[in-house]
């Protein structure tokens, strides 16, 4: 029963996470496009932000899911442990793709490698945060 | 602890290498078969090769280090053991980077990419897990 509650809970953290996450790439992305970092959207933004929370949300389970397995192994406790998994997972997903991105060291792939890198860290940041404020172990 | 570390390391600097000479293998093979053509013409460019190779070699095993270690820190929390650990290490990889950035790209059309990810990212985490799996033990 308690692990029942314990698969629930971090199921709707994971999903609840995620979409925070969303929610803040996408912010990112506007302010480093209005301040000239990267391009603006090709898509429509009501398109983008649908598609991408709701991905978001999804991926938010899985990672959900990897932070319960992993919880024990994770250095700190409490906030700081929830900020080193999310630091965790933009260092391997995305600066590990900004960095193949950058390394074809065309103008657009690096300002997309800039986006990836630079609004990916709000987002995996915040996703970490969230997922430690919603799943207690 | 030092020790264990410094064996996921080194086992993730040999691993990463072997990854980064297979994508860069897969790249080759991908141009001349037509089964997936980045960039068109560039069997022909010696500059353009040479690059490929740089890139790939040297930022697998910058990356397969990074990952070696990671693996070291987490490695009594993933199932199996030896080589099969170390492959469920480069499928847990597969889906956390290549499988995600997928899901993105196929969502905003961008299939090609889609394809890469397949094409040339499975086969070098299967081949880094292997590897590291193979040289790793606690």
């Amino acid at each position: 029963m308690k692990s029942e509650n314990n698969m629930k809970n971090i199921l709707l953290a994971g999903v609840i996470a995620g979409a925070i996450s969303g929610i803040i790439r996408i912010i990112g992305d506007l302010v480093g496009s209005a301040i000239g970092l990267w391009e603006a959207f090709k898509v429509p933004l009501a398109n983008y932000a649908t598609i991408y929370i709701i991905l978001s949300a999804i991926w938010g389970i899985i990672f959900g899911l990897i932070y319960s397995k992993f919880y024990n192994l994770i250095p700190g406790s409490g906030f700081l442990k929830a900020f080193y998994f999310g630091l965790l997972l933009w260092i391997v997903i995305r600066v590990y793709g900004s960095s193949f991105l950058m390394a074809y060291a065309g103008w657009r792939t690096t300002f997309q490698a800039n986006e990836i890198m630079f609004a990916g860290f709000f987002e995996m940041i915040s996703l970490g945060l969230a997922l430690g404020y919603l799943y207690k172990k | 602890m030092i020790k264990n570390m410094k064996s996921g390391f080194s086992a993730g600097i040999i691993a990463g290498f072997v990854g980064g000479v297979v994508a860069f293998i897969l790249i080759i093979i991908g141009n001349i078969t037509g089964i997936w053509v980045p960039f068109e013409g560039a069997l022909n460019d010696v500059v353009f090769l040479t690059n490929q190779a740089v890139t790939h070699i040297g930022l697998n095993t910058i990356w397969g280090t990074i990952f070696g270690l990671i693996y070291s820190r987490f490695y009594d929390l993933i199932p199996g053991k030896g080589i099969w650990k170390g492959l469920y290490f480069g499928l847990l990889l597969f889906l956390i980077i290549n499988i995600s950035q997928a899901s993105y790209l196929a969502a905003f059309g961008s299939f090609f990419w889609v394809i890469g990810n397949f094409y040339v990212a499975f086969p070098i985490r299967i081949i880094y897990g292997f590897v590291l799996g193979a040289l790793y033990e606690k």
